[in-house]
């Protein structure tokens, strides 16, 4: 048996159109019109015990939802989904102490006291024994290295600070199946890296499955071996992150400053122009390019700054399906 | 039963963190209070008695009355309405954990220093007003009163709790928050005693649960009911306390089926 298993999974939002003005609210009051939206539409997969997937797709493309209603708080319009055998919007007690959800825009723990009280109270409603809390957060507190930090407010701590907590709150009752909303967003560069490697450590010890998603390709990238895309609510793509990598061409992004105003007409010869403001340029050039058209850049305009950047998943997906598939209309 | 122990004591330390809160609250409790003092004992000039009110009982009426209503205070709607609408309510949906039971238990935690707070705060101002207040020395009217304090919180706070779940239907609750809290505040006999309404009044009053959360109690205190007005009292709490968690649990479910539907 998978321990995801999802099955034609649907949902429908309903949302009220209200028209303009006053007279609009007036007559909203009397007859409502409602507009139907596909936010996940028909989504099958499986995940298998131990597996670690990445959950990709563009902002409203049906992700969060789709999280959502693996770990109950959210009822499908259709379709059946099982997570460790149980349909998650039941929401068996048993169910719920076998798993976790971590948003990285929403907190779980209590702001005003130290992250150590929010974990005691969690040991005590995932009913975690005083041997075992020990020995997971002695484990977890150290691998995310905020031993130091266990008795300071959780206001008083960074984001990455926060998150670590975050990570050990969920992690507390050893859940079988982690889903993660963004766990990195936000945060620096060395906090991402650390939750990251963490991640990737707690899976391959602990078997647990996740189904993570992200904005950054580099935490897909570093994690996932297998991903599954959605766009519009639909899934559409399943498979190894290499299959997904060549079926989009790659970009890099070459972000320059200049000491005088260059005519964006001058820069197309290197990328197509994404922005353009004042003295400042940013250009997209496939990823083999990338080092030539900086060298270009520097030898032949007044450059006063420039970077290489990595083209943003979001982006990439984005521009591959809008040239691909053109507007869904539903 | 242990974890909602947990929530009670991490309540616990959250209310301690919040001492200045508790200062600014006596300081406007006094205020307040003083403004009543001052316009009651004026009236009494007046006359020696009202409504069967000496002045001394009066004055006792009063500082027990807020003591009282401060205890059953309870601010959980504006909390509730935040969970509801920015989703924080879906973490007690993730965990083994019921939400009124994640707020009954809080909220007595927090209710437990402001007993002790309370019994201070008034106790000194009762020594203060000690040639103006009816002390009350029986400890059976003493024990009578605490209780039906104590039921009284539970019938008030499954409304309040109902109050906060408005958030469900409802963009901005304060409005029927606020209609709550005057209707409370004035039913239940926080603005004056009940007995001086006009007698019809005063009857419809006595039918309505709020009369049973602090006049009744007050009037307990006051040594001021029979046997037999006792009885009917602590059989009205009885009474409201499960239809009033009824309540609750009904516009929890029907609520939580719209939240499930759209999600937040």
């Amino acid at each position: 048996m998978s321990v995801i298993e999802v099955h034609k999974l649907r949902k429908t939002y309903r949302r009220h159109q209200k028209e303009e003005g006053l007279l609009g609210s007036l007559k909203s009051l009397f007859k409502r019109r409602f507009e139907e939206t596909r936010a996940v539409d028909e989504v099958s997969f499986r995940l298998e015990e131990g597996e670690l997937v990445g959950f990709l797709g563009p902002n409203g493309a049906g992700k969060t939802t789709t999280l959502k209603m693996l770990s109950g708080i959210l009822h499908p319009s259709g379709g059946e989904a099982r997570v460790l055998g149980y349909t998650p919007w039941q929401r068996a007690n048993a169910f719920r102490r076998q798993f976790a959800l971590v948003m990285g825009n929403k907190s779980q723990l209590w702001f005003d006291i130290p992250a150590m009280d929010s974990l005691r109270l969690n040991k005590e409603i995932y009913g975690v024994s005083e041997a075992d809390f020990r020995d997971v957060v002695g484990e977890l507190s150290g691998l995310l290295n905020v031993e130091k930090l266990l008795e300071v407010p959780v206001r008083n701590l960074s984001l990455g600070e926060r998150m670590k907590m975050e990570l050990m709150a969920s992690l507390l009752h050893r859940p079988r199946v982690l889903l993660l909303d963004e766990p990195t967003i936000g945060l620096d560069v060395v906090s991402q890296k650390a939750i990251r490697e963490f991640l990737a450590r707690y899976n391959r010890e602990r078997r647990t499955t996740v189904l993570l998603t992200s904005h950054y390709m580099a935490d897909i990238q570093a994690l996932c071996r297998r991903v599954l895309l959605i766009n519009r609510g639909r899934l559409e793509f399943d498979g190894s992150l290499e299959a997904l990598a060549s079926r989009f061409r790659r970009f890099k992004r070459v972000r320059a400053s200049f000491e005088s105003p260059v005519p964006a007409s001058d820069l197309e010869a290197l990328g197509r122009v994404v922005e353009m403001e004042g003295n400042r340029a940013l250009l997209e050039v496939p990823e083999s390019a990338a080092t030539d058209a900086a060298r270009q850049l520097l030898t032949r305009f007044p450059v006063s700054d420039l970077g290489i950047e990595e083209t943003p998943i979001e982006d990439l997906i984005r521009d591959a399906f809008e040239t691909k598939a053109g507007p869904a209309g539903t | 039963m242990e974890k909602y122990l947990q929530v009670f004591k991490t309540k616990l330390k959250d209310a301690l963190e919040y001492r200045f809160d508790l200062l600014f609250g006596a300081f406007t409790q006094l205020v307040s209070l003083a403004a009543v003092l001052i316009l009651w004992t004026a009236v009494y000039r007046q006359a020696p008695v009202l409504g069967g009110f000496t002045y001394p009982e009066m004055v006792a009426y009063f500082l027990v009355a807020r003591a009282v209503q401060g205890l059953l205070w309870v601010g959980l709607p504006t909390e509730m309405e935040k969970e509801i609408k920015d989703g924080l309510l879906s973490r007690y949906l993730l965990m083994p954990i019921s939400y009124l039971g994640y707020w009954l238990w809080g909220e007595m935690a927090e209710k437990l220093v402001g007993v002790g707070v309370t019994l201070l705060f008034f106790g000194l101002l009762a020594f203060l007003l000690r040639h103006r207040f009816a002390f009350q020395t029986d400890p059976l009217l003493l024990l009578l009163f605490a209780l039906s304090v104590a039921l009284a919180f539970f019938i008030n706070f499954f409304l309040t709790f109902t109050v906060g779940l408005s958030a469900f239907w409802i963009s901005e609750i304060w409005s029927v928050s606020f209609t709550k809290d005057m209707l409370h505040e004035f039913l239940s006999g926080g603005v004056f005693p009940l007995a001086l309404l006009p007698p019809l009044l005063a009857k419809g009053a006595m039918a309505l649960p709020f009369a049973y959360c602090v006049y009744f109690p007050v009037e307990i205190y006051l040594g001021r009911l029979g046997p037999s007005q006792l009885l009917r009292g602590f059989g009205m709490q009885v009474l409201w306390v499960p239809l009033r968690a009824c309540l609750a649990g009904l516009a929890w479910r029907v609520g939580l089926r719209k939240y499930e539907a759209v999600g937040a």
